[in-house]
């Protein structure tokens, strides 16, 4: 038994292996290419099962989906001709030279963030060229890099935060296929995008500054505009209501002299029927309203009227 | 239950179509290897085997089921490793030998041959998949969730060159298996790359203010269109659901001079509010004051008018009666007002023809301590 078992694991071990040089499998997510002792040969292989001559071809795969390229933010200057491309493991001293060259470009050092979707589209040229993907990766950041300082070079930073942003992206795009294209490399790049277009520290520090210094601006012309406003309501009231008591005093006095006029013509008619009568008669209500106080001292002649009788006696 | 399954299989015969395929392979193992679990072949391969065991050891047939059983279980595990059950809301993309060969939508459970000839996937379509930028969720030991912000993701510069601090949750689903498992390899950092692009696209192109008070829906909107629309372009078989603003802010070390813009917008309001209430207690009062000032003014004419009248009827009444004796009435009107003037004030009386020519003396000390004690 033990002898007929080996036999049969045996035989079976010799079938499994012998199989898996005939047989393989290419992957829905997989394009194949057979090399026979190193050269390619036939047609690039789609998904399912293939078969091939053992030992002496061997079977190379790729991706056939879409692959990433997401190199690091770099810093670049945006709008000028001289690219500055600051290294991440200066020192000092190159980095205060960084700095005193971009002050002297007119334009602004901005860290960018892209990346590149691409796809394997010629196997046999991807062999031929970049071999594996870590390659293929390496070469399209380079282009990429390439094509985002050329293209940036000739773009502000107001021109990238607008509208046109998208005209940039589809310009690197065509740039980045262009070279990959002159190169053969076997891909396709599907897209370039840029992921992020930000202001490098000291900017930031500044724009930070500066929007302190314009929402405080805001803040103060806010207020100042409320004072406005409110010394504008206040005042008008005021007009109102100072306009409001002259025209009640106007009217008032208009109606005390209709007043006045009424009863001085009121008097002046009835008083008119014997002036030297109501003359009389004035005066001696006069009199005796201003006389007839114990303070008043009165030197009299007994010639006068009234001590006519008094005289005679 | 694979052995009572297998006669309904044997009736379909899926092996129908890959017959050279198999044929191959049973060539290349050799009577060893059960031809890929082809039924009819096993049956035959047992037969064989036990024939040959028989042959080899005559009489030592104890050995036989033994090795039967282990084949035949062997076997069934294989053949059954092939059962997957699909939950509701969930595909099976079922790969043949790699290539892709059907889709299960149906919810429940489906059988596919075991590897290595077909593989299944289950893929959760329906499942909204959650993907935060700007921050991430962070759990405390008390079990609260809070987060933790990214600075470099969310904050972002504005057309007006402004720097916001945006925190979005992007929510999706698979709207596609077969797209989404073979079209494209990094998907959910695919998606993260191309959204973060996005919003800084939307966000590039709108002014500061707006995007933390008013358009932030219509940011989140223009987002998610762009987003779509690449993710469509790279047939990544997703879609996307929702593109959320959780928060939308100025950035951190602005946010005291922007809060304090807020408050002078309170500030403004609340002074003018206080100068419209100013006018609203003021204007009436002089209202008032106006009516007050124009009531006297008519009292006075009324008033006045009245006592002219009143004056008036009053001299005609003395007049009539005093044309009815003119120089009686006179006279006595003459008396009466002397008497009542000389009966209070204090009188000298000096005769001038008695006195001569000298001048009278008059007690000045008198009249001036009369005054004084006034």
């Amino acid at each position: 038994m033990n002898k007929t078992l080996v036999a049969l694991l045996a035989i079976i071990a010799i079938g499994l292996i012998s199989a898996s040089q005939i047989f393989y499998i290419v992957d829905q997510r997989e394009q194949a290419i057979v090399l026979q002792l190193g050269s390619p040969v036939g047609e690039i292989k789609n998904p399912g099962l293939h078969i091939k001559l053992p030992i002496i071809q061997s079977v190379q795969y790729f991706d056939k989906r879409i692959l990433s390229v997401d190199p690091a933010p770099e810093q670049v200057v945006i709008s000028s001709a001289n690219i500055v491309r600051s290294p991440k493991n200066d020192n000092e001293e190159q980095n205060e030279e960084d700095n005193s060259s971009i002050a002297n470009v007119t334009g602004e050092p901005i860290i960018l963030d892209t990346f590149a979707r691409y796809k394997i589209t010629d196997p046999l040229q991807f062999l031929k060229t970049l071999r594996t993907i870590g390659a293929a990766n390496s070469r399209i950041e380079n282009i990429l890099n390439d094509a985002t300082r050329a293209e940036l070079g000739k773009t502000s930073l107001q021109q990238l935060l607008s509208a046109e942003r998208g005209q940039v992206m589809q310009d690197i795009l065509t740039r980045v296929n262009a070279s990959v294209k002159k190169d053969n490399l076997g891909i396709e790049i599907v897209d370039v995008r840029i992921v992020r277009a930000d202001l490098t520290a000291d900017l930031r520090t500044s724009t930070v500054r500066r929007m302190i210094s314009q929402l405080k601006e805001r803040a103060t012309e806010t207020r100042a505009k409320g004072e406005e406003r409110a010394l504008e309501i206040r005042s008008t009231a005021e007009k109102e209501r100072t306009v409001l008591i002259a025209e009640a005093e106007r009217d008032s006095q208009v109606l005390r002299g209709q007043g006045d006029k009424e009863s001085i013509k009121i008097y002046a008619d009835a008083f008119n029927k014997d002036k030297e009568f109501y003359s009389f008669i004035r005066s001696m209500e006069a009199y005796s309203n201003t006389l007839a106080d114990p303070n008043t001292r009165l030197i009299l002649s007994p010639d006068s009227e009234f001590f006519k009788h008094f005289s005679k006696q | 239950m694979s052995r009572k399954e297998r006669p309904g299989r044997d009736r379909q015969n899926p092996w129908g179509n890959s017959k050279p395929n198999n044929g191959g392979r049973q060539g290349g193992n050799g009577g060893g290897h059960n031809g890929g679990g082809e039924p009819p072949d096993l049956d035959d391969v047992l037969r064989k085997a036990q024939e040959g065991l028989k042959d080899i050891m005559p009489g030592g047939f104890s050995g036989a089921p033994l090795f039967l059983i282990a084949i035949i279980g062997v076997l069934a595990l294989w053949l059954a490793s092939g059962i997957y059950f699909v939950q509701p809301g969930e595909y099976a993309v079922v790969q043949k030998f790699g290539a892709w060969s059907r889709t299960q939508s149906e919810p429940g459970p489906g059988y596919h041959f075991p590897a290595p000839i077909e593989t299944a996937t289950i893929v959760n379509v329906e499942e909204i998949r959650k993907m935060n930028i700007g921050f991430q969720e962070a759990f405390s030991r008390s079990g609260q969730s809070g987060r933790r912000d990214i600075a470099e993701e969310s904050l972002m510069l504005t057309s007006d060159r402004n720097i916001v601090d945006l925190d979005l949750v992007i929510q999706w689903n698979i709207k596609s298996a077969e797209d989404y498992l073979f079209e494209i390899r990094d998907q959910e950092n695919t998606i993260k790359k191309v959204a973060e692009s996005a919003i800084r696209e939307v966000v590039g192109q709108t002014d500061m203010f707006p995007i933390i008070t008013t358009a932030r829906s219509s940011v989140a909107d223009a987002a998610k269109r762009i987003i779509q629309e690449n993710l469509d372009q790279y047939k990544s078989g997703v879609n996307i659901t929702h593109v959320l603003i959780e928060r939308a802010e100025v950035h951190p070390d602005v946010q005291n001079a922007f809060q304090d813009v807020q408050s002078a917008k309170q500030d403004a309001e609340d002074v003018q509010n206080r100068a419209d209430a100013y006018r609203e207690d003021i204007l009436p009062k002089a209202r008032g004051q106006a009516i007050q000032k124009l009531q006297e003014a008519e009292a006075y004419k009324q008033s006045i008018v009245a006592r002219a009248n009143g004056d008036a009827e009053r001299f005609k009444s003395v007049y009539e009666a005093y044309l009815s004796g003119k120089d009686v009435t006179k006279e006595r009107i003459f008396i009466e007002t002397m008497e009542n003037v000389l009966r209070n004030a204090d009188k000298i009386i000096l005769d001038s023809k008695s006195t001569g020519g000298a001048v009278p003396y008059l007690p000045l000390e008198a009249t001036s301590s009369k005054s004084n004690k006034r």
